[in-house]
């Protein structure tokens, strides 16, 4: 392989949030004085820009760089460089499967222990890409099995991982400690009993939000009684029962618990023991929050949290009453992170229990709450800086609750430091958002979803283009936005023309024609994922992007107003892009493509696209 | 009358019916009869339809499928809703009423209903149905009529078991 280096970053863009700041650690490299302490085979150097390092010095230094934006940067300046950051690179963050292949990133990579690889587009989630689409784990497990035998970490979202795959990974990889599922699919509780019947250093195992076929809970018994080592265990989205006591043993000898979310099963009266084994626990999610029997009183459970001092976040809570919920008060003062998003609490309910909650810096809710509680939110969070608010009745549109405009105000009003928003509600206006806007300029994260398509200000019945453009105007960090309502080209308009910092962009049901779509990819220097269902835009829209799609890691447009003609034109002229159509069901009309997946990719056309699949 | 359309699959929608040579740019218009909407010829530019000005609770912006015409069908995978969040609102969109006779001893015949969905628990049962009788929960012993027939002391079986075994109430008075 080349090591040439101007190849495209594929790999090496980073998307999580937590990017770990090395800015220390790229100052370290260039003030580094040779003279002082090295060893003799070092240089002598006349500036920093002349520097010459042996290798292991070199590969030393970028050691200590984690964040991968660096990284990036680190293996452009030359080729030593590059070679040094390669050798040296112990994580790997892919984050479109299909955009390189492991063979190649093997081969760039050869002391690779941690992977994070991202497979599906994000619109799976809402199920518009159809079973059997892709993003299968075990040809990346079957290459990794060969080029890193000591892998420890894997972390996969929007993969289709299968049993097999997982007792592939249990069996071949003898050093193996961390898997983390993240909204995948294709397996069952039989491959988590491989995991934990084979992975005799497991610190990790995380299980989220995944299609899995639960057949029962006895993977969890599969843990041996010599294992030690779990720093986190999530089960909390598995519905089948565990036995309580293999858990109980497992918590109780694992000392170094940090990390442990249960599920529905477990009764309170089983999460008090569990928590009498681990009180060093930092993060807890717990079972059903109430109780079926009036057998003991609820003072019995008061001191459930009180040797908790390590406890910053706290979920689960699910059926929470006003009863049971007290008992959490003594661990709220130290929380940053409550997600009630689970419990159905009322205004009332969750007045009293934040009003013990002076710390919170993240918070998700249900929008049973109401506005009323939101108001409690921003009396008694001022330093929080994410809210989510997740409907409780999403599909029944007869229901006038949940929230509105008005609590959204309330909050911004208390929580100066919002940064990050995801708000689901039934009406909204483009005042509201404007002082929203004003009240917390630092959003990085704005996503706003009104639930009735195409609907505009209520009050005025205007188009909720102001809003937007409020958004994007006052918040100049903004990164990820999500559009809503009725809107016009002249959101758009907004977007490009002020979005400096624009990386995620997600449309649904907005726009009037093409010029939305132009406006966005003319503008936003930096966006890196549009996603877009259900708008006019078309063929015109689709290829003004020619030049820009290579810069971003993928495009998405489902239901609106492309030919294939377009599509194949696109194909023709950017040899780079992997331009896939996926043909719907009844394939009624075979000259539109009903949903375009663009993305950029240095392996070429995928080889393992099913039949609805087509490569152009 | 209120208008119930909604957006077709994506396959059948409106759009197919476009003539590309023909597509321009042009504005938004909000048409007041939808139905005038629905007679898209070679469209130059697409509209919304939104409902009329009048219609202030149900401003939903919809296409009628031609194809399906005069048939509903649903807006496809819309809210964006997590599948595990949407698991746990299928069904329960607004829970089902269960409302059962309750009888006050002592309190002739009269009879109040009460909706046994609302509650979760033994307590909060207890403390509704002392209220609704003017009476503290202290004072009062609740009894249940299950599908055999017989009168049972409420608190001795899981909650599900006895909402699933109820079909009566009445409230003695805590002599102890």
């Amino acid at each position: 392989m080349d090591p040439n280096p101007k190849r495209p970053k594929t790999v090496d863009r980073v998307d999580s949030v937590e990017v770990v700041n090395s800015s220390e650690s790229t100052q370290l490299l260039c003030s580094i004085d040779p003279n002082r302490k090295r060893a003799k085979t070092v240089d002598r150097v006349d500036s920093a820009e002349s520097t010459q390092f042996p290798d292991e010095v070199l590969e030393r230094v970028l050691s200590l760089i984690d964040s991968h934006k660096d990284r990036s940067s680190v293996s452009l300046v030359c080729k030593d460089w590059y070679n040094a950051e390669r050798w040296s690179r112990r994580h790997v963050f892919i984050g479109n499967c299909y955009s390189v292949s492991p063979e190649i990133v093997a081969a760039r990579f050869p002391r690779i222990r941690s992977v994070t690889i991202k497979g599906k587009p994000r619109f799976s989630d809402f199920n518009l890409v159809p079973e059997d689409w892709g993003a299968d784990i075990y040809p990346w497990l079957s290459v990794f099995a060969l080029a890193y035998p000591f892998l420890e970490e894997l972390r996969l979202k929007r993969m289709a991982v299968s049993d097999e795959s997982l007792e592939f990974l249990a069996t071949k990889f003898c050093n193996f400690k961390a898997l983390s599922l993240l909204s995948c699919d294709g397996f069952s509780t039989d491959g988590l009993k491989a995991i934990a019947t084979h992975c005799k250093n497991l610190t990790e195992l995380d299980i989220q939000e995944n299609g899995i076929d639960d057949l029962g809970g006895h993977w969890l018994s599969c843990f041996p009684e010599t294992l030690t080592s779990l720093e986190v265990l999530n089960f909390a989205s598995l519905n089948s029962e565990v036995s309580f006591d293999a858990l109980e043993k497992l918590v109780s000898r694992c000392k170094s618990l940090k990390v442990l979310k249960v599920n529905r099963n477990i009764s309170l009266d089983q999460l008090q023991k569990l928590l009498s084994h681990c009180p060093q626990l930092m993060e807890l999610g717990t079972g059903a929050f109430t109780q079926e029997l009036i057998s003991g009183p609820v003072t019995e459970f008061k001191n459930m949290f009180s040797n908790c001092r390590n406890l910053i976040t706290l979920s689960g809570l699910w059926d929470a009453t006003p009863l049971y919920l007290p008992v959490i008060y003594p661990a709220c003062a130290r929380l940053t992170f409550l997600n009630l998003s689970y419990a159905t609490l009322r205004s009332d309910e969750l007045a009293n229990l934040l009003s013990h909650c002076k710390s919170l810096r993240r918070l998700w809710l249900l929008d049973t709450v109401g506005d009323k509680g939101l108001e409690a939110v921003g009396s008694c969070c001022p330093f929080l800086e994410e809210l989510r608010v997740f409907p409780a009745h999403p599909f029944d549109q007869q229901i006038f609750l949940g929230v509105t405009e008005s609590g959204f105000v309330s909050v911004s009003r208390g929580c100066p430091r919002l940064r990050y928003v995801l708000y689901f509600c039934r009406q909204m206006t483009n005042a509201a958002v404007a002082a929203i806007a004003k009240n917390c300029p630092d959003f990085t994260h704005f996503r706003l979803c009104i639930m009735n398509p195409g609907q505009p200000d209520y009050l005025t019945k205007e188009p909720m283009d102001e809003a937007f453009g409020s958004i994007v105007k006052t918040c100049t960090k903004l990164q990820r936005l999500a559009i809503s309502g009725l809107l016009t080209d002249r959101t758009f308009e907004y977007i490009g023309k002020y979005s400096k910092n624009l990386e995620t962009l997600s449309v649904a049901f907005a726009g009037s024609s093409d010029l939305g779509m132009e406006y966005v990819l003319q503008g936003c220097p930096k966006l890196r994922k549009l996603e877009i269902r259900d708008c006019p835009f078309g063929n015109a829209a689709l290829l003004s992007g020619l030049t820009k799609y290579e810069s971003m890691r993928s495009l998405w447009m489902s239901a609106c107003n492309v030919s294939m003609n377009a599509c194949r034109a696109l194909a023709k002229e950017k040899p780079r892009l992997n331009v896939e159509v996926i043909r719907d069901e009844d394939g009624a009309d075979d000259s539109q493509a009903h949903k375009v997946y663009v993305y950029r990719t240095v392996a070429g056309p995928r080889r393992d696209a099913p039949p609805f699949v087509l490569t152009l | 009358m209120e208008l119930e359309l909604t957006l077709s699959l994506s396959s059948s929608s409106c759009f197919s019916q476009f003539d590309l040579n023909n597509y321009s740019h042009g504005n938004v218009e909000a048409k007041d009869n939808v139905y005038e909407c629905l007679n898209m010829q070679p469209l130059k530019k697409r509209k919304y339809c939104v409902n009329g000005a009048n219609d202030v609770e149900s401003t939903s912006f919809i296409f009628m499928n031609p194809k399906f015409s005069g048939q509903e069908t649903s807006l496809v995978r819309w809210p964006p809703v997590n599948k595990s969040r949407k698991k746990l609102c299928v069904g329960g969109t607004k829970p089902k009423s269960m409302f059962v006779k309750v009888h006050m001893e002592g309190d002739g015949i009269a009879r109040k209903k009460i909706n046994l969905n609302l509650h979760r628990s033994y307590r909060t049962l207890v403390h509704t149905l002392a209220n609704m009788f003017g009476k503290c929960k202290e004072d009062v012993k609740l009894t249940y009529q299950d599908k055999e027939g017989d009168w049972l002391l409420a608190g001795d079986v899981p909650w599900g078991s006895f909402m699933e075994a109820v079909k009566r109430l009445k409230l003695l008075k805590n002599t102890c």
